[in-house]
């Protein structure tokens, strides 16, 4: 019945395609594989059968596809056999390995209508089905692929790899990567977390990192860098909504709440309709971090100089606003330029952010650790050393609890982070003297 | 005749020490009471527990009759979309379940209000678009349909041309006249020397009672905590100098030099 | 496909699908749920605070995806979990230090990393991208009998209290002079408000699903000058983007729930276009919005 396979293969169709986000699960479980090697079935081979993870349009070919259900079946692929460095450079969008094509994303993507015809979803109110557990050939010319990294002692059958040791994760290279990253990300939410906590730029900050998402997807499409084009973005936004929530106390109204939608369903659009973005939505909204390239620890070093030496040159009249902006203009803190300054950036910042922890994720970095030390410093100073400090903390042991839970380490940073606030926040504190 | 309002020893606060202290008044059918006071010196505070907003902190408060609210004019407001008519409806809130709709006889009611105020033209007319004297009105109508026999006007006067400001008051002489009582908060002192008691308030009831007695040079520099300066008139046959108060400069931050 | 030969066709096409059909009922419903309360939530100021609860319940849908529940059921748990969390941050001692915007960022990036976690760890991963931007074509007919008798029981409860609704919006201090207690009021249009949102999650996603809420009433709100013909606009604005998002969808072959995002933020903007222009034209030089 091509009607059911249409059915459950546009159920499954929401469950993404090949991404980097899937690598950095399977980076994170061959994190203690001395190698890695990545099937990618492309036409009759032997595949390492495990649970559904995309599934895969064989370019209009019927393709055959022989399952097997257990590892130790597996016989030697004849995908090549790679380093997990090599790995994340792979799929990274180069071509060469992709022979299967990203979807068609008319069908994976959330709600196309045509490829919907026909079928029946029971969402609400009857259990949601979960996709299934296992392979499955589909007659209509699509198959399923599974992404599975397995280790080889030698030319030995592969087996699943034991959990790794406490330490073992920090002595990956794109562990080493990520955590660079986020130290230097960690400067920035020292510096610019406290700005952004002290001014009440709280939501012109995550609002900047959502706004990035479509300039990111635009530019990428267009074809000139992305993250120009996610700053060209996040300062518009910036700018436009910052400065309500600098000088007003109730500043949100519809407005804010509208261009925040405005750019995500904008955002998801280009991204799954449009330009068919090699990055995957959801690397997009929630970071990638054990994916980071050089780039990316470039522009997280420029950002952190940046408000280094922002907080140098501008510190003192941002305090001297933030404390009392009627006051600050009448003597003499003339233009607001030292403000707008302040609202880009937010913005460049925000975009810097948006390859470890992703447009939605933001504020994990730039808003929480700063207001969680917030509550318990008075000064500026000691405030920033203590937000980088703890923002530093919750990216290492963020990132570490990913390893080990093969868990997203944008997601597992923010929820280490909340967790962080909780407990100042709800701990029994003494007064601080404010010396 | 007993007081429609009386306050003995009354402390009011938001959750913390009491803001307003050692107040004792009575408001009489009939009266309208000047309450006199600076900015964050207490008069919101009583009117919001004289609505029963606030419970009293100590001492002891009782009001006899129904009060009704004619606040500030705030900018929400002037946005809203409702009609003259619609802000009078409101006063037959209380008589009603609270899922019916306004009858007949409550639409009656409130056109007579408007009717009585002098705005029974400007019934449809959006309430942003009136000018501010009439928006007072308005809100009086309301409190006319609520049939309140103590109205509480939070400084009614302000923003007002001279016109408006006469007419108001000749509405609030007439209220009076059939047995109201009218506090009314105002920063206008001639204007509270002409009612028939002022109730001065800083943080604490400084003096309640005929104006003529009570707003003496002392009293006054007790309310407003500020010098006062006296200038002389500019036209020269007035009955008593003009005073000029100069509420205190409220700044209490230190600013950084920049 | 046989191309189809006049407007009559293009306009009957998409919907000769019972799936279609049952997408655009839902998305009436929406759209008249969403312009009823929503005048509310944008006269009341509450449109951060919609969006802030839609986007702290995701964790709640991840888990009813997780575990194979009805979707209404996580929403409803997810709102509850995201409310006293907003609630609690704003009591913590402290917190006026950051804000109640501050402590509203921290809980809602909190919660959806949460999601985010919950969605991408297992091995076999949710469709997060459906809880996010939703998936309107999925409707069922179970989904659309649930939204209609949560959609009824809000426009009921609108209607009942509207007097008081509107008494307490208008003069929040003077409200309780009329008997009205605004706190009563606010918890009122929270429950209401939460109600709403499970009802257009499915289909909008938890990202997506403010914009049902507020564009079609702050458009209504520049063209109307009183509030039963904002009702009536904001509907009726409301069902144009919804129906346009469809055709939309099944025309370009986009995303049916962020295009119906996208029109309602386009009717919005044109609204204010067309306000800014006619009060320029009428010279009074107020700015309109």
């Amino acid at each position: 019945m091509v009607g059911h396979r249409e059915a459950d293969a546009a159920r499954d169709a929401l469950d993404r395609p090949l991404e980097r986000r899937v690598l950095e699960r399977g980076d994170a479980a061959a994190a203690v594989a001395h190698e890695v090697v990545v099937v990618l079935a492309v036409g009759p081979v032997a595949l390492v059968a495990r649970d559904a993870l995309a599934d895969v349009d064989a370019l209009h070919e019927p393709q055959l596809a022989q399952q097997l259900e257990d590892a130790v079946d597996a016989r030697a692929p004849d995908a090549a056999t790679l380093r997990a460095q090599a790995v994340v450079d792979l799929l990274r969008g180069q071509g060469a390995v992709v022979a299967v094509e990203q979807l068609d994303d008319g069908v994976a993507g959330a709600a196309a209508a045509v490829a919907r015809l026909g079928e029946r979803h029971e969402r609400v109110l009857a259990p949601r089905r979960l996709s299934r557990r296992r392979h499955r050939l589909d007659r209509s010319g699509q198959m399923q692929i599974r992404l599975i990294p397995i280790r080889i002692d030698g030319e030995a059958v592969p087996t699943v790899s034991p959990s790794p040791t406490v330490l073992e994760p920090f002595q990956l290279p794109f562990v080493q990567r990520a955590l660079v990253e986020l130290l230097l990300l960690s400067v920035l939410a020292g510096t610019l977390g406290c700005w952004i906590v002290l001014r009440g730029l709280a939501f012109a900050a995550h609002g900047a990192a959502a706004a990035a998402f479509p300039g990111l997807v635009l530019a990428d499409g267009l074809g000139f860098a992305a993250s120009l084009g996610g700053f060209g973005a996040a300062l518009l936004f910036a700018l436009a909504v910052g400065r309500l929530g600098m000088h007003r106390r109730e500043a949100h109204d519809a407005r804010t709440a509208l261009a925040l939608v405005a750019a995500l369903a904008v955002g998801v659009v280009l991204a799954s309709d449009v330009f068919h973005s090699a990055a995957s939505v959801e690397s997009l909204l929630f970071g990638s971090l054990l994916a980071i390239d050089p780039g990316d620890v470039r522009l997280a070093a420029a950002a952190a100089l940046l408000a280094l030496v922002a907080t140098r040159l501008l510190g003192a009249r941002w305090l001297a606003t933030g404390f009392d902006p009627a006051a600050a203009r009448a003597l003499g803190v003339r233009s607001s330029l030292p403000d707008v300054l302040l609202l880009a950036l937010v913005a460049f910042g925000a975009v810097a952010t948006l390859s470890a922890v992703g447009a939605l994720l933001a504020s994990a970095l730039l808003v929480v650790p700063a207001a969680t030390t917030r509550l318990v410093r008075e000064r500026v100073g000691s405030w920033q050393l203590a937000t980088a400090a703890l923002a530093a903390a919750e990216g290492v042991l963020g990132v570490w609890l990913a390893v080990q839970l093969n868990a997203p380490p944008g997601a597992t940073i923010a929820v280490v982070a909340g967790a962080a606030f909780a407990l100042v926040a709800l701990l029994p504190r003494t007064a601080e003297a404010s010396a | 005749m007993s007081a429609l309002v009386s306050a003995d020893a009354l402390a009011v606060g938001y959750g913390g020490a009491p803001v307003l202290r050692d107040v004792g008044f009575a408001l009489q059918a009939g009266e309208r009471i000047g309450v006199l006071g600076p900015n964050g010196g207490g008069k919101t505070t009583l009117f919001r527990a004289l609505l029963g907003e606030l419970r009293p902190a100590g001492g002891s408060l009782e009001v006899r009759a129904r009060c009704a609210s004619v606040p500030q004019t705030e900018r929400s407001r002037l946005d809203f979309p409702v009609s003259a008519l619609d802000v009078a409806l409101m006063g037959t809130i209380p008589g009603r379940a609270w899922w019916r709709r306004p009858s007949r006889a409550d639409r009656t009611a409130a056109r007579a209000a408007l009717a009585r105020v002098g705005l029974a033209d400007r019934a449809e007319r959006t309430y942003g678009e009136l000018s501010g004297g009439q928006r007072q009105r308005v809100l009086i109508a309301r409190a006319l349909v609520q049939d309140a026999r103590v109205l509480l006007l939070d400084e009614p006067f302000s923003g007002l041309d001279a016109a408006s400001g006469a007419r108001l008051e000749a509405l609030l002489l007439e209220l009076a006249g059939e047995g109201r009582g009218v506090l009314i908060a105002t920063h206008d002192l001639e204007q509270a020397r002409r009612w028939d008691r002022v109730l001065c308030l800083n943080g604490r009831q400084i003096a309640f009672g005929d104006p003529a007695k009570a707003l003496s040079h002392d009293v006054l520099a007790a309310t407003y905590g500020g010098a006062i300066v006296r200038l002389p008139p500019a036209d020269p046959d007035p009955t008593a100098p003009y005073e000029v108060i100069l509420p205190p400069h409220h700044h209490h931050h230190d600013h950084e030099a920049t | 496909m046989p191309v189809p030969a006049t407007i009559l066709d293009v306009l009957a096409d998409p919907f000769a699908q019972g799936l279609m059909q049952r997408a655009l009922l839902e998305v009436l419903l929406l759209a008249t749920v969403g312009g009823t309360l929503g005048c509310w939530v944008v006269l009341g100021g509450l449109s951060y605070g919609a969006e802030s609860l839609a986007h702290g319940m995701l964790p709640g849908l991840v888990l009813a995806a997780l575990a194979g529940a009805p979707l209404l059921l996580g929403g409803a748990a997810g709102i509850l979990v995201a409310a006293l969390a907003i609630a609690l941050a704003g009591r913590v001692p402290g917190a006026e230090r950051i804000g109640r915007d501050g402590a509203v960022a921290v809980v809602v990036t909190t919660l959806l990393g949460l999601g985010a976690l919950l969605a991408l760890s297992p091995a076999t991963p949710v469709g997060v991208q459906g809880l996010l931007f939703g998936d309107v074509l999925a409707t069922s007919r179970a989904d659309l009998l649930a939204g209609a008798a949560l959609a009824a029981g809000v426009l009921l409860a609108l209607r009942a209290s509207h007097w008081r609704l509107l008494a307490s919006g208008f003069d929040r201090g003077g409200a309780r002079a009329l008997g009205v207690g605004p706190a009563a009021i606010d918890a009122l249009l929270l429950i209401l408000l939460a109600l709403a949102v499970l009802v257009a999650v499915q289909g909008l996603g938890n990202l997506l699903v403010v914009a049902v809420l507020v564009a079609p009433a702050a458009a209504a709100r520049l063209l109307t000058r009183r509030l039963a013909p904002m009702m009536a606009l904001a509907v009726a604005l409301g069902a144009l983007a919804g129906v346009g998002g469809l055709y939309l969808s099944y025309y370009a072959r986009i995303a049916a729930g962020a295009s119906i995002a996208g029109l309602l933020v386009a009717a919005w903007l044109l609204a204010r276009a067309f306000a800014w222009a006619s009060s320029f034209r009428k010279g009074d030089g107020a700015a309109a919005g």
